[in-house]
């Protein structure tokens, strides 16, 4: 239920149902106790007088993922969908190598091509030997929801092969 | 659990039974239980009440050097441990640097210290000899009240692994 600006009541002003319905019991009704219905979730405002679900997803894949291109090569999984108001929180953390001595980087694009990936928002590496990375960005002034994250790799010279394995994607809306 | 009360119809006398029914609901409210800065504020689902969900951190300085001579993995807490307490779900966050040699390297994760099979999703891995400092993230569900959790980790065979300045961080998410 909506706000309603709340008044105050002269003492003269005869008291009505409307009065308690919608300045009482409407407005607690706007309340996180009735607003906020997801689990793993926090409070946050959506707007004006207005609460929404801070709501926690991830999503992991394991299976490896292989590519030497020059320019950004979408990883299948995982995917996650984030419902939000315009700006929301992602992070992500992977396993990387690559086989050459070139950095090679992963990191996240949004679905329509809308923010699409770069290296302002990756993780990287120029080692051959696996190791855990792990990164975080913040975006905002997103228009479109819901949004579905995925994750995108590829090599600085496309001299070796960059390999990416245990993957981790989360996001919470703002 | 909080109830919103029903409306009020036409006519009707506000008692101090019905009023009773509103000061009780808002009494539920988080700004009702408030008690000072640096919280969120969570909604457990299943009771309708609020909780403060207050970040914890924890920081093990010591560096630690695990060594595994035998042909098969081998699990071991290596810290620091976080009770809790009334907690369900935490997002955590962890980091240390770590390096490993002779062999197939080492994983770090979060579990339960009472159930080593429930861990966290992603694993922190390093199979460099160089010493990095890194760090991941992810979802812990406990499966029982009152769980404690640490940081856990997996030693390939023949390996050695050594840990030192590692952190773990938590936000609660859910309470039973």
């Amino acid at each position: 239920m909506a706000w309603t600006t709340i008044q105050t009541k002269l003492p003269r002003d005869k008291l009505t149902s409307d009065d308690f319905n919608n300045q009482v019991r409407g407005n607690l009704a706007a309340s996180e106790l009735e607003v906020i219905t997801n689990v793993y979730s926090l409070v946050g405002v959506a707007g004006s007088h207005s609460l929404q679900s801070l709501t926690y997803t991830e999503n992991s894949a394991s299976s490896t993922f292989t590519t030497s291109a020059t320019s950004p090569v979408a990883i299948a999984s995982p995917t996650i969908s984030v419902s939000h108001a315009g700006v929301f929180m992602v992070w992500w953390s992977c396993t990387i190598s690559i086989t050459a001595g070139e950095i090679s980087y992963v990191g996240p694009q949004l679905s329509g091509g809308s923010v699409p990936a770069s290296i302002k928002r990756t993780v990287g590496t120029s080692s051959a030997l696996s190791v855990t990375h792990t990164g975080c960005h913040l975006y905002y002034d997103i228009e479109e929801s819901p949004k579905t994250v995925q994750l995108y790799g590829w090599t600085e010279a496309g001299g070796g092969t960059l390999t990416v394995g245990q993957r981790l994607l989360g996001a919470i809306a703002i | 659990m909080a109830t919103l009360p029903g409306a009020f119809s036409a006519n009707e006398v506000l008692t101090a039974a019905k009023l009773n029914l509103y000061l009780d609901y808002m009494a539920d409210l988080a700004v009702a239980s408030a008690n000072g800065p640096g919280q969120f504020i969570g909604i457990n689902v299943n009771t309708k009440t609020p909780f403060l969900s207050k970040p914890k951190s924890v920081y093990v300085d010591k560096e630690l050097i695990l060594h595994n001579p035998t042909s098969h993995s081998k699990w071991e807490y290596v810290g620091p441990d976080i009770e809790l307490e009334n907690k369900k779900a935490v997002l955590c966050f962890m980091d240390a640097r770590t390096s490993s040699t002779d062999g197939s390297g080492a994983q770090l994760t979060v579990a339960s210290m009472y159930d080593d099979t429930n861990q966290m999703t992603m694993d922190l891995m390093n199979n460099s000899v160089d010493n990095l400092r890194g760090g991941t993230f992810g979802l812990y569900v406990a499966d029982r009240e009152d769980d404690k959790i640490s940081l856990l980790m997996k030693v390939g065979p023949n390996s050695n692994f050594t840990i030192a300045q590692r952190r773990l961080t938590i936000v609660c998410l859910e309470e039973w």
